[in-house]
């Protein structure tokens, strides 16, 4: 003890303190709220108060003929969701990399990036328009096509392809400017090496730049197998609608709607329990698999 | 954005009730609004004998008999911050202009016991009252959480023996005028209040008939296609027919639908179905008691496919918008605003929103409000005009306090006393007439005719028919008649805002009070285990099911297969709960 004080890094342990206190704080000890999904809560005794109910919750969440049903739309959705934002944003970011007309390339990328700072609710509201059944695309559809108007938000061939869609062109400006990151920290030099061995530029892509970010791909994607139960709520609540439960009813709209009836928190936090260690337990094994087989050490 | 605005419609437009009782100085909320009662015992007893003071047997049966001494009574306060907004400099629950009053007239000094911020404070330290047997002499006994009803709170007590009984003191000491409102309604209320022949608590009586659903149409487009207000649902369809093929807003375009509608379209608020389910006496969002005596789920009843399968023709014959489904109220009524919507069905406040936004934009636009039926009668399922009780604490000494109390403040609130009419006119001059004094006793507390609204709307009518003189309304009515109704009678478009405020009362409480009503009670408003936990999931499926029916995705005779799982996945279940829980509470 009095070696680690004397210590000429003590000022750095000093300097960690308040984030330490900050993370024990607001990480660590609301912690003990999760004890909520097996609890029956009672609001004036609080969460430690509440008497214990067991499996209760869960119970009720399988009895529920429903489960299996949102289950699959969640899973369908999100690693749809998963698979469009893993893939299109590397595409992207290496097409970005090869422009050589800078302001180009600028706009494009800021371009992409900007619908990420738009929140659900509006979007939504804009999605709604465009696609009901007086709208630009169905418009477009009967004058050029001669097709019947499709009631796309309302269809329940329709409705996952398009929050699937809807959410990659949203958010996949976000992943390519980390891509491209990655990109401008690859070696000249191998580019350089390439070119002399007489590389085309697709070979320099297949060879130079996908290994090069190969690392990054593998971070994303491990990290995003953290919310595969979490479909996407703000999106979803706001376009989905009584016809297409069977297709876009998910978790966390399930949840919200049968929660609210009897202001059941229990359900809520018992829900995201589970979800948490789902995503927990794939983190691990992605991790595992990349460490052993392709010996990437992601962390 | 919309949704304030409805908000603030609805507010506005509760305003407007709610000032029919501003004389009542416990507070904006009370439930009794403008009334029609010039009871006898309303006159005279302003200033109470003073003689009886001498004694205590001397004041004996007299309702509005003040105290000799000063009686001290324990109460609480559910604090609102934004009704204390509204208190005048200097006035708290502690020391106010009410508290005099009430000292003057019956000598009654309340003292507060505790007083907690609305909301999740309030309702701890509430429950938390029951809990430890630590009650105020008099209180409000009402539902903080809405999973028990008020009548089961009271059962509990009743059972705990921690409320006294009130049987013979109400027979004793209520006024003519509070015991004429509970005649009113057959002294519903008071059964309801009462366990086994006892009275445990002074039951409030609500507003009610008011709420019923009507239809809106635009007259003009009536008038321009020479047709008939609808009066039965046949009529409706025939309308709805010609307000999309017939061109009614004369550009040339089929852009017109028949009835517009929402994707909430069994909830009652606008532009949704309710109406139209009720005319084939089917309630699909309520419990109500089969001919037998059982409560049973109203969304399940076979009615409810003559009402489906009325709106799948609709629907099928493009008289409802294809994606009504995907819409919520705010969508459609952009509908409406833009002209697009001849129909709607929804309630007496319409006028103010949705149906101003319209009225608003075209200034030909005429809404007219009808009721619609298949018999002649409007049918409909309401709230029990009763969720709140006046209830004193066992053991305390003088539980006739609470009935005086509650004469004094049904007089209050329709303007028997002087002293409150003009203390209004005085903070109206120095404060303005959004400021009051701080309540005292029993704030939003209150009881009067389940039609009072309609009554006074035909006060209106008649003296607009040189019936009736004006000096017949109280102060509240009087108000709104001065404000919106006069000045719009002759030219109605003239004042566009106050035209809402018109035809809200002369068309559409107009048409709700001409009508031949046919009331039930929502027959259980509490919860159940299996309720908590299934009938989120049930509502859903219901919805879905319903909704399925209407668009023609799934024939009419799905609704038998969505009973059958209905009951299957815990309906059964919740409905046997439900009617254990009813006989618990010993009927009603």
């Amino acid at each position: 003890m009095t070696k680690w004080l004397r210590n000429d890094q003590f000022h750095y342990h000093i300097m960690l303190l308040p984030v330490f206190v900050l993370f024990i704080l607001f990480q660590i000890f609301p912690i003990y709220g999760v004890t909520l999904a097996f609890k029956h809560f009672i609001p004036t005794k609080g969460v430690l108060g509440s008497p214990w109910a067991g499996l209760e919750q869960y119970k009720f969440l399988m009895q529920n003929p429903e489960i299996w049903r949102v289950l699959r739309n969640t899973l369908i959705i999100s690693v749809g969701k998963l698979i469009t934002l893993l893939i299109v944003p590397i595409v992207l970011a290496l097409m970005l990399n090869e422009l050589r007309v800078k302001w180009f390339k600028r706009s494009v990328q800021t371009i992409t990036y900007l619908p990420h700072f738009l929140s659900w609710v509006i979007l939504a509201g804009i999605f709604r328009d465009i696609l009901s059944t007086h709208g630009i695309i169905n418009h477009l559809m009967e004058t050029i096509f001669g097709m019947n108007p499709i009631m796309y938000l309302g269809s329940n061939i329709w409705f996952r392809p398009i929050i699937i869609l809807s959410n990659m062109w949203k958010e996949m400006g976000f992943s390519t400017v980390i891509y491209l990151a990655a990109l401008t920290s690859i070696n000249s030099t191998l580019y350089e090496a390439a070119e002399i061995d007489g590389a085309s530029r697709l070979q320099k892509i297949r060879h130079v730049s996908i290994p090069g970010i190969a690392m990054v791909i593998a971070l994303l994607a491990t990290l995003s197998l953290n919310g595969i139960l979490y479909a996407g709520f703000d999106q979803i609540y706001n376009l989905y609608n009584v016809i297409v439960y069977d297709t876009g009813d998910v978790i966390e709209t399930w949840v919200f709607r049968n929660g609210l009836v009897g202001a059941q928190y229990e359900l809520g936090t018992a829900v995201g329990l589970v979800n948490s260690v789902i995503g927990l337990l794939l983190v691990a094994l992605t991790y595992t698999l990349a460490y052993r087989f392709a010996n990437y050490r992601i962390f | 954005m919309r949704k304030r605005r409805a908000g603030l419609a609805m507010a506005a437009a509760a305003m407007l009730v709610l000032t029919a009782c501003s004389n009542s100085n416990d507070g904006g909320g009370n439930q009794a609004s403008s009334s029609a009662s010039t009871s006898p015992s309303g006159t005279g007893s302003a200033e109470p004998s003073t003689s009886a003071s001498a004694s205590q047997t001397a004041e004996k049966a007299d309702p509005f008999g003040k105290y000799p001494d000063p009686l001290k009574i324990q109460v609480i306060y559910d604090r609102n911050s934004e009704s204390e907004k509204q208190f005048i400099p200097d006035s708290s629950y502690e020391t106010n202009w009410n508290n005099d009053f009430w000292l003057n007239t019956l000598n009654i000094k309340p003292v507060v016991k505790w007083s907690a911020p609305s909301g999740d404070q309030y309702n701890q330290k509430y429950n938390l009252m029951f809990a430890s047997n630590d009650l105020p002499d008099i209180f409000i006994l009402k539902s903080t959480d809405g999973r028990q009803s008020a009548r089961s709170m009271l059962k509990k007590l009743v059972d705990a023996d921690m409320v006294e009984d009130l049987t013979g003191v109400y027979n004793q000491y209520a006024s003519d005028e509070v015991k004429d409102y509970y005649q009113s309604f057959d002294n519903k209320a008071l059964d309801y209040a009462s366990f086994d022949g006892k009275m445990y608590g002074l039951p409030a009586q609500g507003d009610t008939y008011a709420n019923v659903q009507i239809l809106w149409v635009r007259q003009d487009w009536l008038d321009k296609l020479g047709l008939q207000p609808p009066k039965t649902v046949d009529d409706l369809l025939n309308v709805a027919r010609a307000f999309k093929s017939q061109d009614p807003d004369g550009d040339g375009k089929a852009d017109t639908i028949g009835l517009a509608l929402q994707n909430q379209f069994m909830d009652p608020s606008f532009v949704d179905a309710v109406s139209i389910f009720n005319a084939f006496n089917a309630f699909p969002k309520s419990w109500i008691k089969d001919s037998g005596g059982q409560v049973v789920w109203g969304g399940i009843q076979p009615e409810n496919k003559q009402a489906l399968q009325m709106l799948a023709t609709m629907y099928k014959e493009g008289l409802l918008d294809s994606e009504f489904a995907l819409k919520d109220g705010n969508k459609v009524t952009e509908m409406i605003t833009s002209g697009q919507a001849g129909m709607e069905i929804g309630s007496w406040w319409n006028g103010g929103y949705p149906l101003t936004f319209n009225i608003d934009s075209d200034p030909k636009a005429d809404w007219r409000a009808y009721t619609f039926s298949t018999d002649n009668k409007v049918h409909a399922v309401m709230d029990f005009p009763t969720n709140q009780f006046l209830v004193v604490k066992k053991g305390f000494a003088n539980p006739e306090a609470a009935v005086k109390i509650l004469n004094v403040s049904t007089k209050i609130s329709h303007s028997g006393y002087q002293e409150t009419v003009d203390r209004r006119n005085e903070l109206n001059e120095k404060y303005g007439t959004d400021k009051n004094d701080a309540p005292t006793i029993i704030p939003n507390f209150g009881i009067g005719y389940l039609d009072t609204t309609l009554q006074s709307v035909k006060k209106f009518e008649d003296i607009f028919a040189g019936k009736a003189t004006e000096d017949e309304l109280t102060v509240g009515e009087k108000q709104i008649f001065d404000n919106s109704l006069k000045p719009n009678h002759d030219n109605p478009r003239k004042d566009a805002g106050k035209y809402k405020d018109y035809i809200d009362w002369m068309s559409a409480l107009s048409a709700i009070a001409h009508s031949d009503l046919d009331i039930q009670w929502n027959a259980f408003n509490g919860s159940t285990p299996t309720y908590d936990a299934k009938m989120g999931s049930l509502t859903d499926k219901q919805l879905q099911a319903f909704t399925k029916i209407i668009m023609n995705k799934e024939p009419i005779d799905y609704f038998d297969t969505f009973v059958k799982e209905w009951k299957a996945q815990g309906g059964d279940q919740i409905t046997q709960e439900v009617n254990d829980e009813i006989a618990k509470e010993g009927g009603n």
